[in-house]
């Protein structure tokens, strides 16, 4: 048998959920391996087995502190197997393992159909994200005070890496933060969806609900729409005269908290 | 041509750096040793936990490289699989490589994965020829890549292969001398492979080339009788300890340190556990003198 053979059916061994049920599949590995004290060459494959499924379970665990607790080890457990059969990771870093969780699981059958388990995973996910995000330097307030008038018309936004707008329909952060305390959270779908802004301020994850008005302009410059066209989405809201003084209260509100990028 | 080692390091004549007495650094003891700044000589870090664009990681790896020399212990090289070499990973791992400008570079002589497929567990393969090609090949590669050498790690396994025709420390010699490469040797890993593959640890031991041995590893272990795994999870045995002497007596001063990766103590009872280290040191370096 040549090394890779030998590499593909350890490998088959060790992860593939019909190898380790099956005794035909294990034995066409472990005939390949020896006899040694009283362990077996199945008992010797099984510490593989154990610690590939163990180590998985870990990075989930590590990344979904709080999934778990809601749905209880009936639903993780299975959930997590699913996860790990669909996604084996492909990276020499475990630190995006988990990136398709979130899309998993809104179309893993027996959660899919659970609004607070698939937001509280893409809530946990995204403070994961933002966690990792690359260093940017935010831009701080006095940066206004040196745009010339003349071209604040068609000032366009760029966002620090790590910003993320996100809309709940559920009240998926209250569920999060009390689990979080480890108590029992009072899941309640909203009136309408909630807005919340998530990102890093140096070394600390962030989120804050915003109003509706607010998650409109920050989407639309995401978007890279200018400040002019903001200022013209406000006026769904605000009368026209009221309109500058908000989108520039709008503006310094980013900047205290650290959303934009030079 | 002289190979990546006679380009970098100080010690193909010969002389072997010995930089004392070291922890392997992760994240539960970032704050304890910056406020402390304990009696540590260097720092390990696990380079994965650190191929990453921002954040704590990397704010934290400025402030030890700041403090401690480090060194940089790799288990996503998958130096022994069948799979292209992955050289993103290994264009990333040289951009840290700049970044810390560590003493040296380590990663397992083992295999993670095949088939863009990663277990990330540190996979046992034959010893014979036709593996010894291989990573030799491998290693060369990666040497010339990141332009220095680089050193091999022992590690735990709990099979063996039918199509192995040699004994563990053969394999890890003939690689290293064909690859001009070096030694990462983990005393615990040896008494684990001694348990779970019944053989006597001195002979391994007695059986690599001492003037490649550049650093030791220690650590932990759960001992289930019939076998032992290698957790980190717990102090390191009397048994490793004592196999740690005999290593000493043998190579001489090799840089060490304690690697511990669960259930996590105070920083002090790891600090202690290096006491220990460091008096076993003192006792057989005193004693040879």
């Amino acid at each position: 048998m040549s090394l890779k053979q030998l590499q593909n059916d350890f490998l088959a061994s060790i992860c593939s959920p019909e190898e380790l049920n099956s005794t035909a599949g294990q034995h066409r590995f472990t005939g390949h391996l020896c006899q040694q004290g009283r362990i077996t060459p199945e008992q010797r494959l099984s510490i593989y087995q154990n610690a590939y499924q163990a180590r998985l379970f870990s990075v989930i665990d590590s990344d979904f502190p709080n999934l778990g607790k809601l749905i209880g080890d009936d639903l993780y457990n299975p959930l997590c197997q699913a996860y790990i059969s669909a996604f084996p990771s492909e990276h020499p870093s475990l630190n995006n393992f988990c990136a398709q969780l979130p899309k998993f699981i809104r179309q893993y059958a027996p959660l899919k159909k659970h609004t607070i388990v698939t937001e509280l995973c893409d809530f946990e996910w995204q403070l994961r994200t933002s966690f990792d995000a690359k260093n940017c330097e935010a831009l701080t307030a006095e940066y206004l005070q040196t745009i010339p008038s003349d071209q604040w018309p068609k000032l366009t936004f760029k966002f620090i890496h790590g910003f993320a707008l996100k809309h709940y329909s559920m009240n998926t952060v209250e569920v999060w933060k009390a689990l979080n305390n480890d108590e029992q959270p009072e899941i309640k779908k909203l009136d309408i969806p909630q807005a919340w802004v998530i990102w890093r301020q140096g070394l600390i994850t962030q989120y804050i609900s915003v109003s509706v008005d607010e998650a409109c302009l920050l989407e639309a410059a995401q978007e890279g729409l200018s400040f002019e066209s903001l200022c013209e989405l406000l006026l769904e809201w605000w009368p026209e005269e009221r309109v500058p003084e908000r989108a520039f209260h709008l503006l310094q509100h980013w900047l205290q908290l650290g959303l934009l990028n030079q | 041509m002289l190979s990546p080692l006679n380009k970098q390091l100080p010690y193909s004549s010969g002389h072997k750096p010995f930089h004392g007495f070291g922890l392997g650094l992760r994240p539960e003891y970032y704050l304890d040793i910056l406020e402390q700044e304990p009696n540590l000589d260097w720092l390990e870090i696990i380079s994965e936990n650190y191929l990453v664009s921002g954040g704590k990681p990397l704010y934290f790896l400025d402030q030890f490289k700041e403090r401690y020399p480090i060194a940089m212990h790799g288990v996503g090289m998958n130096i022994a699989s069948t799979d292209p070499l992955n050289l993103d990973y290994l264009s990333e791992l040289k951009t840290l490589i700049t970044n810390v400008k560590p003493l040296w570079v380590s990663d397992h002589c083992c295999w993670t994965g095949v088939n863009s497929h990663n277990t990330h567990d540190l996979l046992p393969l034959p010893f014979n020829e036709e593996s010894i090609k291989h990573i030799v090949s491998r290693i060369r590669q990666i040497q010339d890549y990141i332009e220095q050498p680089i050193l091999i790690e022992n590690l735990s396994s709990y099979l063996s292969f039918k199509a192995s025709d040699m004994h563990e420390w053969e394999f890890l010699t003939a690689i290293c001398e064909e690859a001009d490469c070096y030694l990462l040797l983990d005393i615990n890993n040896i008494y684990v492979n001694s348990r779970n593959h019944s053989f006597e640890p001195i002979d391994y031991i007695q059986g690599v080339p001492k003037e490649r041995v550049i650093q030791h590893h220690l650590a932990g272990h759960a001992d289930h009788g019939d076998y032992i795994i290698d957790t980190h999870d717990a102090p390191i045995t009397p048994s490793v300890l004592t196999l740690y002497r005999q290593a000493l007596e043998y190579f001489g001063p090799v840089s060490v340190m304690i690697e511990r990766d669960d259930n996590f103590p105070r920083l002090t009872e790891l600090l202690t556990e290096l006491d220990t280290v460091r008096e076993i040191f003192n006792d057989v370096h005193n004693r040879q003198i």
